[in-house]
């Protein structure tokens, strides 16, 4: 069994007001990464969303 | 390559059961932090940001948490949102939280969440969404 008990995922919006430009960026934790409610996610884990 | 540790901390689930359960006093988590360290925050040592923003990064406040429940799935999503008036200053942004309080350096903290890089200014806008799941597959 896979004890998924923790922060599965994690999402940043940024929103430049000054050029109108929004940068989103997403971060989806697999279940078998989760251990006693630590998650960890590497740099290249984190994937621009539109 | 870095890693940008999530983590439930000890206070945040203890927090959570003494809020739940009658008898037991307990403060629900409503607002959320911002900091700059990089330290790892560790399940039963860390218990706040490393290092919360400051009125010095220019009118900063904790923001008002906004969670929307999925029960089908066991889990809650939590989004709170900068705005441009709130840290005014050029601030590099590395870790945020979750919390009870709205007052600065205090509190029970539900989780410290690593973040990439975040540089805010009084040009930007900055929303964190952050998902808890409590299930079993």
């Amino acid at each position: 069994m896979i004890v998924n008990n923790g922060i599965t995922s994690v999402e940043i919006k940024i929103v430049d007001h000054k050029t109108g430009e929004t940068k989103k960026m997403r971060a989806d934790i697999p279940a078998d990464r989760i251990e006693n409610g630590i998650a960890r996610i590497e740099e290249n884990e984190w994937i621009e969303v539109e | 390559m870095t890693t940008y540790v999530q983590q439930v901390l000890k206070t945040g689930k203890n927090n959570l059961l003494a809020t739940g359960f009658t008898g037991i006093t307990g403060n629900e988590f409503g607002y959320m932090a911002f900091g700059k360290s990089t330290n790892t925050p560790t399940e039963a040592g860390t218990t706040a940001l490393g290092q919360e923003c400051s009125s010095s990064d220019g009118s900063y406040a904790r923001v008002p948490l906004t969670n929307t429940a999925d029960t089908d799935n066991r889990r809650i999503t939590s989004a709170g949102t900068l705005s441009t008036s709130n840290i005014t200053k050029s601030t590099t942004i590395t870790e945020v939280g979750i919390c009870d309080t709205s007052t600065l350096s205090s509190g029970v903290f539900y989780c410290v969440c690593q973040v990439p890089p975040i540089t805010k200014d009084s040009t930007k806008s900055v929303t964190i969404t952050i998902t808890s799941t409590f299930d079993s597959s």
